[in-house]
Formats: structure tokens, sequence, C-alpha cells
């Protein structure tokens, strides 16, 4: 449903911050995209929805060439930046103006996830905090129903039981034709949330993989400070233990660590190819 | 199939989400024009009391009033049409509603020409009926001034053409769009009028002394009468004239779509 096909992107002409990036991306399922500072997680998701031109090749959205810029494409893909822009206006008028822009706005349901999200409904958006800006935006772009939703550090401002309820909320309106793109860099905030993780790293896609394989594959594990294995993969101390990846030989059902994850991706971007590879040749052989 | 280039209902949703937040504007603007054009009277009142005097200026004022207003409240009113990629945040809110570069572009047509126009003659009617109300108090002289002469449907006319401008500037620059057009324009005209006057000079060898130009003659130029050229002058005069009416809003409506479409975050 959405496919990055060759795309080469840089904001200065010598210095290439994509090069040659392919990524496919299909329905039913929750993205989250990680990446350290300046990683261009951001520059991603505008070439993504059409937001920035690439110098070669192009994004694919819903067979549409993102940077066309059609207003069918756009009535299929919501972006939610992390910094947010809402006009003075109040919620109900905002309502009115903007609602009729996507055939499939479902007012109930806007209503309702405003509710969840404790925002009165009548209030005017000027008087709202950047937190509660960013609820009803994130009401507002699930109640559209489009089938694409791409959120760039949605939790960013928000208090810890939105979070939460944040991640709840984005959860319960997944459906088998919808996609959630969401890039963040507080990657505890996805616990639970995820379904595949996306990992960008000096330009590049260095993982992507779903919770599925991660979870058959790798276990998490807290282990003793003495504790030597050749299945430890990768090792963080931590109070006098250590938190460790190791192969789910065992088969065991352990909870992803994406922060443990995260930094071992980035600290040897190739140290999980063999599992991941083995995995993809017995699943096409 | 879906019309994703030029749809009248996705047009309507914009120009009406863009006349409710921006109206106050356009209001404030249409406020401060009648209090100003009302104190100059109110001053000019003061200081003379003779009635042809003051027949014939105010009447003469209202004129002026009535293309400077037009003019400058519409080319301020056009150059806010780009406020929406003033700002990052802003620009990615703007360019991902639903809506396509033409409807964008057919909307900020539809507002600051005929919208604006619709609005603004009403508005002058009122003006000048306070006007002369006022006029009427203080010295017993009725003005008359009809809006709908033909002098006054050129001007529309003229701003129609001239807005283009500046509709393109506020396209091209995001902040303070008005104030950079504006300069651009002013020395735009000042190498117009100095190629002008080289041509002339080198090429003809007329008129070496003046500061007549073909192209910013039909500013000046309130003869109705049409006639054929009878020269290589009048030709060059007539060509400028058909360029710059026919050509120079099209040539700008073109810049301010490739500029829309070029438009990134």
């Amino acid at each position: 449903m959405i496919e990055l096909q060759n795309v080469s992107f840089g904001y200065r002409k010598k210095q290439k911050l994509f090069d040659n990036l392919s990524l496919s991306i299909k329905p039913g399922s929750i993205y989250g995209l990680l990446g350290k500072n300046g990683a261009g997680k951001t520059t991603l998701l505008k070439i993504l929805a059409g937001l920035c031109y690439p110098k070669e090749g192009k994004s694919i959205v819903s067979g549409k060439t993102a940077t066309d810029r059609l207003p069918s494409m756009y009535e299929d893909l919501y972006f939610i930046p992390e910094e947010i822009y809402l006009p003075k206006l109040s919620i109900p008028a905002y309502l009115k103006l903007y609602a009729p822009f996507w055939p499939k706005f479902d007012t109930s349901q806007f209503e309702k996830i405003l509710e969840e999200f404790e925002v009165d409904k009548n209030q005017n958006l000027k008087s709202l905090s950047f937190g509660q800006k960013k609820k009803f935006l994130v009401a507002f772009a699930l109640a559209t129903n489009t089938r694409i939703i791409i959120f760039d550090e949605p939790t960013n401002g928000l208090d810890i039981p939105s979070k939460s309820q944040f991640r709840k909320t984005v959860a319960s309106q997944l459906t088998d034709e919808r996609i959630f793109i969401i890039s963040t860099h507080q990657v505890r905030d996805l616990d639970s949330l995820i379904d595949h993780l996306i990992v960008l790293d000096s330009g590049r896609i260095t993982f992507k993989q779903s919770i599925f394989d991660i979870s058959s594959r790798l276990a998490f594990r807290m282990l003793s400070e003495q504790a030597s294995s050749d299945s430890i993969l990768y090792a963080e101390q931590a109070l006098g233990r250590k938190h460790a990846i190791v192969h789910n030989i065992d088969e065991a059902d352990t909870k992803v660590d994406f922060e443990l994850l995260f930094n071992a991706i980035t600290s040897d971007p190739s140290l999980f190819e063999p599992i991941f590879n083995s995995q993809s040749n017995s699943a096409n052989s | 199939m879906k019309n994703n280039y030029l749809n009248l209902q996705r047009s309507f949703l914009y120009t009406r989400q863009f006349l409710t937040r921006n109206y106050i504007t356009l209001l404030i603007g249409f406020v401060l024009a009648f209090l100003a054009g009302t104190f100059f009277v109110y001053m000019l009142l003061r200081n003379r009391s003779d009635a042809p005097f003051i027949k014939e200026t105010i009447q003469g004022m209202l004129q002026f009033f009535f293309g400077f207003g037009l003019f400058g409240l519409g080319f301020i009113f056009t150059s806010i049409t780009s406020n929406d990629y003033q700002s990052k945040n802003r620009k990615i809110w703007a360019l991902t509603l639903p809506v396509s570069i033409l409807e964008r572009m057919f909307s900020m047509l539809l507002i600051t020409t005929i919208c604006y126009v619709i609005i603004y003659i009403p508005t002058f009617y009122v003006f000048k009926t306070s006007i002369n109300a006022i006029v009427h108090s203080y010295s017993n002289v009725t003005i008359t001034f009809d809006l709908l002469t033909e002098k006054n449907f050129k001007l529309i006319g003229q701003y129609f053409v001239l807005q283009s401008i500046f509709l393109a500037g506020a396209a091209w620059f995001h902040k303070n769009s008005f104030i950079k057009t504006g300069l651009i324009v002013i020395v735009f005209i000042m190498i117009l009028f100095w190629i002008d006057y080289q041509f002339h000079k080198h090429v003809f060898a007329v008129y070496p002394d003046t500061h007549y130009s073909p192209v910013f003659e039909l500013f000046t130029n309130n003869n109705n009468t049409f006639q054929l050229p009878e020269n290589t002058f009048s030709t060059i005069q007539l060509l400028s004239q058909i360029f710059f009416y026919a050509l120079l809003a099209p040539l700008f409506w073109t810049i301010t779509y490739l500029r829309l479409k070029e438009e990134e975050v």
C-alpha cells in the first residue's frame, strides 16, 4: 500500500540523507519507526506523505505518486506532525469546516475518542494546551477513517495517562485495511502498540521485522552479572545485572525490550542479520 | 473516476474555510480605510467652507479613494492568501488538506477578485453615502458620485489583471509578501521605464526628452476611442497594451500555479 522505490534525498546537493532507499508497508499493521536524532525519521515520513520531493525515486501511496498530492491520496492519508498547527476556531467550527474534506469522517467516532482523551468537544482550539491540541488532532485523524495515518512523535507533550490512553485508542482503531506509522524516539511509548519495527540509521533501513518474528527469534532476559553464554547477542549492565538479548532457543515468550533492541541494532547494524536472514530463507524454502 | 483536479464541491469547501478564517482581516481593512477616508474629508471640511470648491474636491477625492481602496485593500487581501505557508507546521496542515492545486488557485482567485469586488462596491456605496451626509450637514452641498461608471469598471478590470502579480507574490514570498511584491513591482516599473526611454531614444529617436511609455499609457488614457495604428510606434503601443492585458494575468497565474506545485515542507 505504501512503497518507497529507490529514494534518494538530501537537503544539500552533495550530502545525501537517503541513498537508494526502498521500503514496503502493508495494511493491517502499526509500524514503529525508530532512529537516532537526525537519522531522518521526519524527512522519511514527509517523503512518504508527498511533502518532500525526493531527488530520485518515488513514494507510491495507494497506487498514486505521493508528490502529485492528489486530493484522493489525502482523503486516504492523514499526517500528524510533531509540532502542530490548528486555526483559531472552536472545535465545532473546525469540524463543520474541515470534516467534509474527508468523505469517511465519522463525527460520533470523533466525539467518542475525544471523550476518551478527556477533551471538551465544545472548547476553542486556541484555549487548549499543547497536549490537548495533540489529542484533538489524533481524534480528528482517527475519525477521518483514512487508511493511512502517519504520527510523528505523537506522544511528545502528552502526560502519562494520556500516553497510555493514546496507545489504547490507536490500537482499538486499527483494522485490516489501515496502516498506522508511528515515529518516535520515546521507545517505551510503543510498548504493546506496534506490531512491526523499522529502524532507520545512517540513511538506511537497518532493521525491519514484525514483533512476532522478533519475539520468536530473540529473547529479552535479565541475567546475573557473571552470566556468560554463547547465546548472548547483546547485553547492557544494569544495577548488578545484565539486560540481555539472547537467541530464543527454547521458544520462550518474552516481552520485546525496544530500547535494548534499538541500542543493539544501532551499535552493530549487522548483528541480527544472520538470525533474520536465516529465518526468511527458511520461510522462503 | 474521481476528479482529482477541479472539483466544485472541494473548491467551495476550501473557499468557505478561507473566508471563515480571514474575514476579520478583510473587515478590519475596510473599517480602517473607511475611517481614514472620513478623516480626510472631515479635515477638509474644517478648513474650507466654500461650496463649489468642496463639491469638486470631494468628488475628486471619492474617485481617488475608490481606486486607491480597490487596489490597496485588494493587494493586501491577496497577499494574505499564502499565510498558511508561513511556517512548517502550518504548511503541513495546509498541504495535506485534500484539495488540488488548481482548486486552491481557483478559490484564491475567486476570493480575491470577484468576491472581493462584490463586497467592495456596496461598502464603498455606504462610505460614499456617509461622506455625503457629513458634507451635507457641514455645507449643505450634495455630492454626486456614480459608482457604476465605465471608468470604475475599467479600474476593476485593471485590478483583476494587476492582482495576479500580488497573487504570484503571495505564492512566492510567504512572509511580508505585500511589501516584498510591492518593492519588486516598483523596481520593475523603474527598469521598464528606463528600457522604454532608451528604446525610444536610440531606436526611434522620438520623444528623447520625455518619459512617455507605451506600456503605462494605459493607466492614464481616458480616451475610449479605438483607432487602428497608423505607424510602427502606435503598433508597438497597441501590442504592448494587448500583451499587458491579455498575457500578464495568465502569465502570473501560471507562475502562481507552478510555485504552489513546487511547495515543499
